[in-house]
C-alpha cells in the first residue's frame, strides 16, 4: 500500500525538481490557482484507505514520502486569502473552524502557510479527515496555549503513534514552531461509553 | 535557594503517581467524584511542577522575583514538540473540567474569546482517570530521561 505512495512520492519529487522553476513563475502570475491542484491530482490517485490498519501504516511509512515542505514550497508564495481558499476546498471545515483559521492568520500565533501545509499533508497524504480546528487558551489567564486539530475516527493507540510520527516529521523538516504550537486531537479516543 | 534548585528529583512526581495508580486500582469503588477531580488536578500539576523545575535548572526563566514561576505555553510547547499531544491534551482538558466545571458529564470549551471554538465532552470517571495516569507516566518517563 505504502509502496504505491512511495512510488508516487518519488514521481512527485522528480516532477518537483523538473518543474520547480516554472511552478514558481506560474504561481506568481494569474495562473496561481493551478499550483496546488497539481499536487492534489497526484495524491488523490493514491489509495491507502483499503483495509486500513492505521497503526501499522504509520509505522511503515517510508521516510521519503511526499514531504510537508514540498506543500509548503507551493503555499509560501500564495496570498493569505488563497491559502484559506485552498483549506476550505480541501478540508470541508465548518464556518467556525474557517473563521478560526482566519484568526490564526491574523494573530500570527502560528505561521498560516506552514500550518496549512500540515493540514493539507494530513488530509491529502496521510488521508486523515480533519473535522475541526480550534484555538486553545488557558481560562485563568486567557492566554493562547496552542492550536488544536481535531482528527476524525482515530483511537487511543493510533493517536499515540500519529502524534509522535507527525511531530518527528515536522521537527525533521524544520517546522519546530508548528510542532510546538499545534496539538493533534483524536476525540474518539477520549469518548467514554456515554460520550 | 541553592538546595532547592540543585536537585530536580525533589519535585519528581513518580512516587505520587505510583501511589495514585495503586489507589485507583485497589479502591476503585471507594473513591467519590471529589477524589477523582482532585487526583486529576494533582496529576497535571505534579507533572507541570517537575517540568518547571527541570526547565529552571536548564536555565529557562519564568516570572516572579526569582524567575521560578512558569506559564503553561512553554510547558505545552516542549511536550507538543516531542509528540505528546495524546497525553497533554487530555490532561489539560480534564484538568480544566475538574477544576472549573461542576456538572458531570459536561462540555468544556477551552477558550472564551469571540471566536468560539470546539467543545469537548468531558466525563470525569475512573476510566478516564486510568488513561490520564497512563499519559502522565509517559510524560514523566520522557521528562526523567530526555528532558
Amino acid at each position: 500500500m505504502w509502496a504505491i505512495v512511495y512510488s508516487y512520492a518519488n514521481n512527485i519529487e522528480t516532477e518537483q525538481t523538473r518543474m520547480a522553476s516554472s511552478f514558481a513563475q506560474r504561481m506568481l502570475t494569474e495562473q496561481v490557482e493551478l499550483g496546488f491542484p497539481i499536487i492534489g491530482r497526484y495524491v488523490y490517485t493514491v489509495d491507502i484507505t483499503v483495509n486500513r490498519d492505521a497503526v501499522k501504516e504509520i509505522e511503515s511509512i517510508p521516510e521519503n514520502i511526499l514531504s510537508i515542505h514540498y506543500i509548503y514550497d507551493m503555499l509560501r508564495v500564495f496570498r493569505r486569502e488563497k491559502v484559506l481558499f485552498l483549506l476550505s476546498k480541501h478540508l470541508y471545515l465548518n464556518e467556525e473552524s474557517m473563521s478560526i483559521l482566519e484568526r490564526i492568520g491574523e494573530l500570527e500565533f502560528v505561521d498560516l502557510r506552514k500550518f496549512a501545509s500540515l493540514l493539507l499533508w494530513l488530509v491529502n497524504v496521510l488521508r486523515y479527515k480533519v473535522t475541526d480546528v480550534s484555538l486553545v487558551e488557558d481560562l485563568e489567564t486567557e492566554e493562547l496555549q496552542f492550536v488544536s486539530v481535531h482528527i476524525d475516527n482515530c483511537g487511543w493507540n493510533e493517536w499515540k503513534r500519529l502524534s509522535k510520527f507527525v511531530k518527528k516529521r515536522l521537527v525533521e523538516e524544520g517546522f519546530s514552531d508548528i510542532a510546538s504550537r499545534v496539538a493533534l486531537v483524536c476525540k474518539k479516543a477520549l469518548q467514554t461509553q456515554k460520550g | 535557594m541553592q538546595e532547592s534548585t540543585s536537585n530536580p528529583e525533589r519535585l519528581n512526581p513518580r512516587q505520587l503517581l505510583e501511589y495514585l495508580k495503586q489507589i485507583v486500582a485497589n479502591r476503585r469503588n471507594a473513591l467519590n467524584e471529589v477524589f477523582i477531580r482532585r487526583i486529576i488536578s494533582a496529576i497535571f500539576f505534579g507533572i507541570f511542577n517537575y517540568w518547571a523545575l527541570k526547565s529552571y535548572i536548564k536555565g529557562k526563566r519564568g516570572d516572579g522575583p526569582y524567575g521560578d514561576s512558569f506559564r503553561f505555553p512553554s510547558f505545552f510547547e516542549d511536550l507538543l514538540s516531542a509528540g505528546f499531544d495524546y497525553a497533554i491534551y487530555p490532561l489539560f482538558l480534564y484538568r480544566v473540567g475538574a477544576d472549573h466545571y461542576v456538572l458531570n458529564p459536561t462540555e468544556v470549551e477551552l477558550q472564551s474569546r469571540p471566536w468560539k471554538g470546539v467543545r469537548d465532552y468531558v466525563e470525569i470517571s475512573y476510566d478516564i482517570l486510568e488513561k490520564l495516569l497512563e499519559s502522565a507516566f509517559d510524560i514523566l518517563d520522557y521528562l526523567e530521561k530526555h528532558y
